[in-house]
Protein backbone atom coordinates (compact mmCIF):
# COMPACT_ATOMS: atom_id res chain seq x y z
CA UNK A 1 0.00 0.00 0.00
CA UNK A 2 1.55 3.31 -1.04
CA UNK A 3 1.33 5.36 1.78
CA UNK A 4 -0.86 8.78 1.79
CA UNK A 5 1.35 11.61 1.64
CA UNK A 6 -0.33 13.96 4.24
CA UNK A 7 0.41 10.90 6.57
CA UNK A 8 3.96 11.15 6.21
CA UNK A 9 4.42 14.61 6.36
CA UNK A 10 2.43 14.18 10.03
CA UNK A 11 4.96 11.76 10.80
CA UNK A 12 8.00 13.41 9.81
CA UNK A 13 6.81 17.14 11.67
CA UNK A 14 6.09 14.77 15.14
CA UNK A 15 8.97 12.58 14.70
CA UNK A 16 10.51 15.19 18.14
CA UNK A 17 7.46 14.27 20.31
CA UNK A 18 8.03 10.53 19.54
CA UNK A 19 11.69 11.02 20.55
CA UNK A 20 11.15 12.44 23.78
CA UNK A 21 12.60 9.88 27.02
CA UNK A 22 11.81 10.68 30.32
CA UNK A 23 14.40 12.29 32.48
CA UNK A 24 15.53 9.94 36.06
CA UNK A 25 13.87 13.36 38.23
CA UNK A 26 10.48 12.15 36.71
CA UNK A 27 10.80 8.43 36.91
CA UNK A 28 12.13 9.20 40.67
CA UNK A 29 9.28 11.87 41.31
CA UNK A 30 6.68 9.24 40.03
CA UNK A 31 7.86 6.20 42.13
CA UNK A 32 8.27 8.56 45.03
CA UNK A 33 3.86 9.04 44.82
CA UNK A 34 3.35 5.95 43.88
CA UNK A 35 5.25 3.81 46.80
CA UNK A 36 2.97 5.03 49.88
CA UNK A 37 -0.42 3.78 48.16
CA UNK A 38 1.38 0.75 46.04
CA UNK A 39 0.55 -1.36 48.99
CA UNK A 40 -2.30 -3.64 48.01
CA UNK A 41 -3.26 -0.93 44.90
CA UNK A 42 -1.23 -3.06 42.53
CA UNK A 43 -2.64 -6.49 43.16
CA UNK A 44 -5.49 -7.52 41.73
CA UNK A 45 -8.96 -6.84 43.41
CA UNK A 46 -10.07 -9.77 45.08
CA UNK A 47 -13.29 -10.69 46.66
CA UNK A 48 -13.53 -8.95 49.93
CA UNK A 49 -14.07 -12.77 52.07
CA UNK A 50 -10.75 -14.04 50.85
CA UNK A 51 -8.81 -10.72 51.34
CA UNK A 52 -10.08 -10.49 54.61
CA UNK A 53 -9.07 -13.96 55.24
CA UNK A 54 -5.58 -13.82 53.51
CA UNK A 55 -4.77 -10.29 55.40
CA UNK A 56 -5.86 -11.67 58.60
CA UNK A 57 -2.90 -14.84 58.01
CA UNK A 58 -0.73 -12.52 57.03
CA UNK A 59 -0.73 -10.36 59.68
CA UNK A 60 -1.19 -13.15 62.64
CA UNK A 61 1.79 -14.67 60.79
CA UNK A 62 4.49 -11.64 60.68
CA UNK A 63 6.33 -12.30 63.75
CA UNK A 64 6.47 -16.13 63.38
CA UNK A 65 7.36 -15.54 59.30
CA UNK A 66 10.35 -13.54 60.36
CA UNK A 67 11.90 -15.59 62.62
CA UNK A 68 11.50 -18.61 60.44
CA UNK A 69 12.79 -17.00 57.30
CA UNK A 70 15.54 -15.10 59.09
CA UNK A 71 17.57 -17.96 58.01
CA UNK A 72 17.90 -20.21 54.47
CA UNK A 73 14.90 -22.02 54.23
CA UNK A 74 15.34 -25.73 54.45
CA UNK A 75 13.40 -28.92 54.79
CA UNK A 76 14.14 -29.58 58.63
CA UNK A 77 13.01 -25.95 59.52
CA UNK A 78 9.51 -26.38 57.87
CA UNK A 79 9.04 -29.69 59.46
CA UNK A 80 5.17 -29.96 59.95
CA UNK A 81 4.58 -27.37 57.41
CA UNK A 82 3.43 -29.94 55.17
CA UNK A 83 0.10 -29.02 56.46
CA UNK A 84 -0.83 -25.64 55.61
CA UNK A 85 -0.20 -24.43 51.74
CA UNK A 86 3.40 -23.00 52.10
CA UNK A 87 4.55 -26.35 53.33
CA UNK A 88 3.85 -27.00 49.40
CA UNK A 89 5.83 -24.90 48.00
CA UNK A 90 8.75 -24.49 50.67
CA UNK A 91 11.15 -27.51 49.37
CA UNK A 92 10.88 -25.95 46.29
CA UNK A 93 11.69 -22.49 47.08
CA UNK A 94 13.94 -23.40 49.34
CA UNK A 95 16.22 -25.22 45.94
CA UNK A 96 15.24 -28.96 45.90
CA UNK A 97 13.49 -28.76 42.65
CA UNK A 98 12.55 -32.39 42.92
CA UNK A 99 10.31 -31.94 45.72
CA UNK A 100 8.15 -28.99 43.77
CA UNK A 101 4.47 -29.99 42.86
CA UNK A 102 3.13 -30.27 39.48
CA UNK A 103 5.48 -30.67 37.01
CA UNK A 104 7.97 -28.15 34.85
CA UNK A 105 6.07 -26.42 31.86
CA UNK A 106 6.51 -28.09 28.78
CA UNK A 107 7.78 -26.12 25.87
CA UNK A 108 5.41 -27.46 23.58
CA UNK A 109 3.07 -27.15 26.39
CA UNK A 110 -0.90 -29.28 24.58
CA UNK A 111 -3.90 -27.18 23.95
CA UNK A 112 -4.31 -24.48 26.83
CA UNK A 113 -7.40 -22.67 27.28
CA UNK A 114 -6.25 -19.81 27.19
CA UNK A 115 -2.50 -18.97 25.52
CA UNK A 116 0.40 -19.44 27.47
CA UNK A 117 1.69 -16.04 28.60
CA UNK A 118 5.16 -16.23 26.68
CA UNK A 119 7.30 -14.34 29.22
CA UNK A 120 7.02 -17.84 31.05
CA UNK A 121 9.75 -19.00 28.68
CA UNK A 122 11.69 -16.07 29.94
CA UNK A 123 14.28 -17.83 32.38
CA UNK A 124 15.20 -14.35 34.16
CA UNK A 125 11.72 -13.40 34.30
CA UNK A 126 10.28 -16.56 35.41
CA UNK A 127 12.69 -19.59 37.00
CA UNK A 128 11.42 -22.97 37.11
CA UNK A 129 8.15 -22.77 35.52
CA UNK A 130 5.56 -25.01 36.39
CA UNK A 131 1.95 -26.19 35.59
CA UNK A 132 0.71 -26.68 39.09
CA UNK A 133 -2.89 -28.34 38.11
CA UNK A 134 -5.10 -27.95 35.25
CA UNK A 135 -8.51 -29.01 33.94
CA UNK A 136 -10.31 -28.39 30.97
CA UNK A 137 -7.20 -26.75 29.54
CA UNK A 138 -7.04 -24.26 31.79
CA UNK A 139 -3.77 -24.23 33.89
CA UNK A 140 -2.19 -23.08 37.36
CA UNK A 141 1.16 -22.11 36.62
CA UNK A 142 3.83 -21.23 39.09
CA UNK A 143 7.02 -19.83 38.81
CA UNK A 144 9.87 -18.30 40.99
CA UNK A 145 10.88 -14.81 40.25
CA UNK A 146 13.32 -13.02 39.45
CA UNK A 147 13.66 -11.56 43.34
CA UNK A 148 13.24 -15.27 44.60
CA UNK A 149 9.24 -15.13 45.34
CA UNK A 150 6.65 -17.35 44.66
CA UNK A 151 4.57 -16.32 42.01
CA UNK A 152 1.01 -17.91 40.68
CA UNK A 153 -0.65 -17.44 37.35
CA UNK A 154 -3.98 -18.83 36.63
CA UNK A 155 -4.85 -19.69 33.06
CA UNK A 156 -3.48 -16.81 30.58
CA UNK A 157 -3.65 -13.59 32.15
CA UNK A 158 -4.09 -12.38 36.36
CA UNK A 159 -1.38 -13.32 38.48
CA UNK A 160 -0.51 -13.22 42.29
CA UNK A 161 2.98 -12.98 43.79
CA UNK A 162 4.18 -13.68 47.62
CA UNK A 163 7.47 -12.75 48.63
CA UNK A 164 7.63 -15.63 50.90
CA UNK A 165 6.16 -18.61 51.76
CA UNK A 166 5.13 -16.92 54.81
CA UNK A 167 2.75 -14.74 53.26
CA UNK A 168 0.52 -18.19 52.11
CA UNK A 169 -0.41 -18.29 55.95
CA UNK A 170 -1.39 -21.52 57.75
CA UNK A 171 -4.27 -22.75 56.02
CA UNK A 172 -4.57 -25.65 54.32
CA UNK A 173 -5.76 -24.22 51.03
CA UNK A 174 -6.28 -20.81 49.36
CA UNK A 175 -8.87 -20.24 46.20
CA UNK A 176 -6.40 -17.90 44.26
CA UNK A 177 -9.51 -17.09 42.48
CA UNK A 178 -10.98 -17.02 38.92
CA UNK A 179 -8.54 -15.92 36.14
CA UNK A 180 -8.79 -13.14 34.13
CA UNK A 181 -11.84 -14.21 31.63
CA UNK A 182 -14.87 -12.15 32.14
CA UNK A 183 -17.49 -14.73 30.81
CA UNK A 184 -18.66 -18.45 31.16
CA UNK A 185 -16.40 -20.58 28.41
CA UNK A 186 -18.84 -22.09 25.40
CA UNK A 187 -18.94 -25.49 28.32
CA UNK A 188 -20.51 -23.26 30.75
CA UNK A 189 -17.18 -23.30 33.14
CA UNK A 190 -15.42 -20.55 34.78
CA UNK A 191 -12.42 -22.39 36.09
CA UNK A 192 -11.51 -21.19 39.62
CA UNK A 193 -8.09 -21.75 40.57
CA UNK A 194 -6.37 -22.58 44.06
CA UNK A 195 -3.36 -23.52 46.07
CA UNK A 196 -3.40 -27.02 48.82
CA UNK A 197 -1.48 -28.19 51.19
CA UNK A 198 0.52 -31.31 50.38
CA UNK A 199 -1.91 -33.30 52.69
CA UNK A 200 -4.97 -32.10 50.73
CA UNK A 201 -5.50 -35.15 48.15
CA UNK A 202 -8.92 -33.90 47.14
CA UNK A 203 -11.27 -30.81 46.69
CA UNK A 204 -14.48 -30.69 46.14
CA UNK A 205 -16.72 -27.79 45.25
CA UNK A 206 -20.49 -27.12 46.57
CA UNK A 207 -23.11 -25.32 45.15
CA UNK A 208 -26.83 -24.54 46.25
CA UNK A 209 -28.17 -27.72 45.39
CA UNK A 210 -27.26 -31.41 43.84
CA UNK A 211 -23.85 -32.67 44.34
CA UNK A 212 -20.53 -31.24 44.34
CA UNK A 213 -17.94 -30.70 41.58
CA UNK A 214 -14.97 -33.61 42.89
CA UNK A 215 -11.20 -33.42 41.76
CA UNK A 216 -8.98 -35.91 42.64
CA UNK A 217 -4.65 -35.98 42.85
CA UNK A 218 -4.28 -32.94 44.52
CA UNK A 219 -0.66 -32.06 44.11
CA UNK A 220 -0.32 -28.93 45.41
CA UNK A 221 -2.68 -26.61 43.73
CA UNK A 222 -6.12 -27.35 41.79
CA UNK A 223 -8.30 -25.84 38.67
CA UNK A 224 -12.46 -26.64 39.26
CA UNK A 225 -14.43 -26.34 36.54
CA UNK A 226 -17.14 -24.40 38.60
CA UNK A 227 -20.59 -23.94 36.84
CA UNK A 228 -21.96 -20.02 37.81
CA UNK A 229 -25.25 -20.56 37.40
CA UNK A 230 -25.25 -23.76 40.19
CA UNK A 231 -23.97 -21.27 42.47
CA UNK A 232 -20.82 -22.57 44.14
CA UNK A 233 -20.62 -21.89 47.68
CA UNK A 234 -17.54 -23.19 48.93
CA UNK A 235 -14.31 -25.35 48.65
CA UNK A 236 -13.29 -28.17 50.19
CA UNK A 237 -10.04 -29.70 51.08
CA UNK A 238 -9.91 -33.41 52.24
CA UNK A 239 -7.07 -35.50 52.86
CA UNK A 240 -6.22 -39.45 51.47
CA UNK A 241 -8.92 -40.39 54.12
CA UNK A 242 -11.51 -38.14 52.69
CA UNK A 243 -11.52 -36.35 56.02
CA UNK A 244 -12.44 -32.67 55.61
CA UNK A 245 -8.91 -30.90 56.22
CA UNK A 246 -9.86 -27.00 55.52
CA UNK A 247 -12.69 -25.35 53.67
CA UNK A 248 -12.81 -21.78 52.21
CA UNK A 249 -16.04 -19.80 51.51
CA UNK A 250 -16.80 -18.84 47.63
CA UNK A 251 -20.03 -17.37 47.26
CA UNK A 252 -18.98 -13.68 47.71
CA UNK A 253 -17.83 -14.05 44.04
CA UNK A 254 -20.06 -12.21 41.37
CA UNK A 255 -20.94 -15.78 39.48
CA UNK A 256 -23.66 -14.50 37.82
CA UNK A 257 -21.41 -11.62 36.33
CA UNK A 258 -20.04 -14.84 34.28
CA UNK A 259 -23.23 -15.74 33.30
CA UNK A 260 -23.67 -12.34 31.31
CA UNK A 261 -23.76 -12.74 27.17
CA UNK A 262 -20.10 -11.00 25.92
CA UNK A 263 -21.29 -7.75 24.53
CA UNK A 264 -20.43 -7.52 20.82
CA UNK B 1 13.55 6.05 10.51
CA UNK B 2 13.81 6.31 13.45
CA UNK B 3 14.10 3.91 16.15
CA UNK B 4 11.06 3.55 18.17
CA UNK B 5 11.75 3.24 21.55
CA UNK B 6 8.66 1.43 22.68
CA UNK B 7 10.84 -1.79 20.65
CA UNK B 8 13.65 -1.36 22.65
CA UNK B 9 12.12 -2.90 25.54
CA UNK B 10 13.75 -6.36 26.38
CA UNK B 11 10.90 -7.52 28.47
CA UNK B 12 6.82 -7.68 27.92
CA UNK B 13 5.06 -5.56 29.54
CA UNK B 14 2.77 -8.36 30.87
CA UNK B 15 6.19 -9.61 32.57
CA UNK B 16 6.80 -6.80 34.33
CA UNK B 17 2.62 -5.94 35.06
CA UNK B 18 2.80 -9.78 36.88
CA UNK B 19 6.07 -8.60 38.75
CA UNK B 20 5.23 -5.51 39.94
CA UNK B 21 1.87 -7.33 41.32
CA UNK B 22 4.49 -9.54 42.66
CA UNK B 23 5.96 -6.80 44.74
CA UNK B 24 9.14 -5.92 42.55
CA UNK B 25 10.24 -2.66 42.46
CA UNK B 26 12.52 -3.00 39.18
CA UNK B 27 9.57 -3.77 37.57
CA UNK B 28 7.73 -0.53 39.51
CA UNK B 29 10.51 1.69 37.74
CA UNK B 30 10.39 -0.12 34.24
CA UNK B 31 6.21 0.16 34.08
CA UNK B 32 6.97 3.82 35.65
CA UNK B 33 9.50 4.42 32.83
CA UNK B 34 7.07 3.04 30.01
CA UNK B 35 4.05 5.42 31.16
CA UNK B 36 5.79 8.65 31.69
CA UNK B 37 7.18 7.74 27.86
CA UNK B 38 3.92 7.18 26.29
CA UNK B 39 2.03 10.27 27.94
CA UNK B 40 5.32 12.43 27.61
CA UNK B 41 5.02 11.77 23.84
CA UNK B 42 1.46 12.14 23.48
CA UNK B 43 1.01 15.17 25.19
CA UNK B 44 4.28 16.63 24.22
CA UNK B 45 3.04 16.34 20.21
CA UNK B 46 -0.19 18.79 21.52
CA UNK B 47 1.28 21.21 24.34
CA UNK B 48 3.68 23.61 24.16
CA UNK B 49 6.43 23.07 26.67
CA UNK B 50 7.96 19.98 28.37
CA UNK B 51 7.27 21.15 31.68
CA UNK B 52 3.38 20.83 30.95
CA UNK B 53 3.72 17.72 29.10
CA UNK B 54 6.31 16.08 31.85
CA UNK B 55 3.52 16.91 34.33
CA UNK B 56 0.58 15.31 32.72
CA UNK B 57 3.06 12.23 32.25
CA UNK B 58 4.19 12.26 35.49
CA UNK B 59 0.42 12.34 36.99
CA UNK B 60 -0.81 9.60 34.05
CA UNK B 61 2.20 7.23 35.35
CA UNK B 62 1.18 7.73 39.07
CA UNK B 63 -2.98 6.73 37.69
CA UNK B 64 -1.59 3.86 35.54
CA UNK B 65 0.40 2.86 38.74
CA UNK B 66 -1.69 3.11 41.12
CA UNK B 67 -4.91 1.96 39.72
CA UNK B 68 -3.19 -1.38 38.03
CA UNK B 69 -5.50 -3.43 40.22
CA UNK B 70 -7.93 -2.68 37.84
CA UNK B 71 -6.36 -4.05 34.76
CA UNK B 72 -7.37 -7.13 34.13
CA UNK B 73 -4.94 -7.88 30.93
CA UNK B 74 -2.11 -7.13 31.50
CA UNK B 75 -0.72 -7.07 28.32
CA UNK B 76 -3.06 -4.05 28.01
CA UNK B 77 -1.02 -1.60 30.24
CA UNK B 78 -0.02 0.87 26.87
CA UNK B 79 -3.47 1.08 26.24
CA UNK B 80 -4.43 1.59 29.68
CA UNK B 81 -1.75 4.32 29.65
CA UNK B 82 -3.19 5.96 26.32
CA UNK B 83 -6.43 6.12 27.81
CA UNK B 84 -5.51 8.05 30.69
CA UNK B 85 -3.18 10.11 28.96
CA UNK B 86 -6.19 11.20 26.98
CA UNK B 87 -8.06 12.24 30.20
CA UNK B 88 -5.42 14.39 31.96
CA UNK B 89 -4.65 15.97 28.23
CA UNK B 90 -8.27 16.89 27.24
CA UNK B 91 -8.63 18.13 30.94
CA UNK B 92 -5.59 20.94 29.85
CA UNK B 93 -6.79 21.19 26.48
CA UNK B 94 -10.01 22.28 27.69
CA UNK B 95 -8.49 24.52 30.04
CA UNK B 96 -6.60 26.15 27.57
CA UNK B 97 -9.45 26.17 25.09
CA UNK B 98 -8.74 30.25 24.48
CA UNK B 99 -6.11 29.81 21.65
CA UNK B 100 -2.91 31.19 22.18
CA UNK B 101 0.23 30.90 19.70
CA UNK B 102 2.89 28.16 20.25
CA UNK B 103 5.80 30.25 21.68
CA UNK B 104 7.81 27.32 22.00
CA UNK B 105 6.10 24.08 20.83
CA UNK B 106 7.67 21.10 22.05
CA UNK B 107 7.52 19.32 19.03
CA UNK B 108 10.32 21.59 17.91
CA UNK B 109 12.56 21.14 20.82
CA UNK B 110 13.73 18.06 19.99
CA UNK B 111 16.20 18.52 16.72
CA UNK B 112 18.26 14.56 17.44
CA UNK B 113 15.37 12.78 16.09
CA UNK B 114 15.61 13.70 12.27
CA UNK B 115 12.19 12.63 10.61
CA UNK B 116 12.13 10.94 7.20
CA UNK B 117 12.03 13.81 4.91
CA UNK B 118 14.01 14.45 1.88
CA UNK B 119 17.89 14.91 2.59
CA UNK B 120 17.98 18.05 0.52
CA UNK B 121 15.30 19.54 2.79
CA UNK B 122 16.41 22.93 4.90
CA UNK B 123 16.84 22.42 8.29
CA UNK B 124 15.00 25.96 8.34
CA UNK B 125 12.64 25.39 6.56
CA UNK B 126 11.65 22.25 8.23
CA UNK B 127 11.54 24.03 11.65
CA UNK B 128 9.28 26.40 10.38
CA UNK B 129 6.99 23.58 8.69
CA UNK B 130 6.80 22.13 12.13
CA UNK B 131 6.30 25.44 14.17
CA UNK B 132 3.24 26.22 11.20
CA UNK B 133 1.82 22.32 11.96
CA UNK B 134 1.88 22.55 15.67
CA UNK B 135 0.21 26.07 15.55
CA UNK B 136 -2.30 24.30 13.04
CA UNK B 137 -2.97 21.95 15.73
CA UNK B 138 -3.40 23.90 18.37
CA UNK B 139 -6.61 25.30 16.74
CA UNK B 140 -8.06 21.81 16.32
CA UNK B 141 -10.98 20.42 18.88
CA UNK B 142 -9.28 18.67 21.73
CA UNK B 143 -10.31 14.95 20.57
CA UNK B 144 -8.98 15.43 16.57
CA UNK B 145 -5.75 16.71 18.21
CA UNK B 146 -5.83 13.51 20.50
CA UNK B 147 -6.70 11.32 17.59
CA UNK B 148 -4.07 12.78 15.46
CA UNK B 149 -1.34 12.54 17.91
CA UNK B 150 -2.39 8.82 18.56
CA UNK B 151 -2.01 7.46 15.06
CA UNK B 152 1.07 9.84 14.43
CA UNK B 153 2.99 9.51 17.29
CA UNK B 154 2.16 6.25 18.32
CA UNK B 155 1.05 4.68 15.61
CA UNK B 156 -2.00 3.33 16.74
CA UNK B 157 -5.27 1.53 14.86
CA UNK B 158 -8.37 3.07 14.50
CA UNK B 159 -9.59 0.52 17.25
CA UNK B 160 -6.38 1.07 19.70
CA UNK B 161 -7.71 5.08 19.58
CA UNK B 162 -11.37 4.13 20.03
CA UNK B 163 -10.25 2.59 22.94
CA UNK B 164 -8.14 5.33 24.22
CA UNK B 165 -10.46 8.35 23.57
CA UNK B 166 -13.62 5.64 24.87
CA UNK B 167 -15.51 6.08 21.26
CA UNK B 168 -16.36 4.16 18.43
CA UNK B 169 -13.87 3.29 15.54
CA UNK B 170 -16.62 5.10 13.20
CA UNK B 171 -15.80 8.35 15.21
CA UNK B 172 -11.49 7.92 15.39
CA UNK B 173 -12.30 7.53 11.58
CA UNK B 174 -14.41 10.89 11.53
CA UNK B 175 -11.80 12.78 13.47
CA UNK B 176 -8.91 12.13 12.06
CA UNK B 177 -10.25 12.80 8.83
CA UNK B 178 -11.72 16.50 9.66
CA UNK B 179 -8.57 16.56 11.70
CA UNK B 180 -6.51 16.23 8.33
CA UNK B 181 -9.44 17.80 6.28
CA UNK B 182 -9.10 21.28 8.28
CA UNK B 183 -4.74 20.91 8.06
CA UNK B 184 -4.88 20.14 4.51
CA UNK B 185 -7.23 23.70 3.90
CA UNK B 186 -4.19 25.66 5.69
CA UNK B 187 -2.52 27.75 3.62
CA UNK B 188 0.80 27.95 5.15
CA UNK B 189 0.13 24.11 5.66
CA UNK B 190 -0.44 23.66 1.82
CA UNK B 191 2.51 25.66 0.24
CA UNK B 192 4.50 23.32 3.15
CA UNK B 193 3.55 20.07 1.89
CA UNK B 194 3.90 21.18 -1.62
CA UNK B 195 7.43 21.68 -1.01
CA UNK B 196 7.86 18.74 1.05
CA UNK B 197 6.35 16.83 -1.89
CA UNK B 198 8.41 18.77 -4.42
CA UNK B 199 5.47 19.50 -6.10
Amino acid sequence: MVPDPDDILMRAFLAPARALEPSAEEIVNVLARVRPASRGSGAPRRPVGRLRTLAAGLAALLLVAAAIWSVPATRAALEGAGESVGGAFSGWLGGDAADAPGRPLRSDEPAPAEPTPTYLYDHQAAREPRVIAEAGGYKLYSYIGPSGGLNFLLGGGLGFGFENIAQLGKAPLHVLGPGARRHADAEGHVALFGIAARSVKSVELTYESGPPLRVDGVDGGFVLLAKPGRGPQEVVALDSRGDVVGRQSVDEIDWQHYLERPRG
Amino acid sequence: MEPNSQQAEPRSVAAEVHRLRGGDSEAAEALARRGVRLALQTAGALLESREEASDIAQDVAVDALRSLGKLRDPEAFDAWVHRITVRHTMRRLKRQRRAREAETPLALLSEAAQPSVPEDTDPDALIAARQTLVTALTRLPARQRLALALRYVHDLSDTEIAAALDCREGTVHALLSRGRRTLRRDPQLIEIAIEFRGG
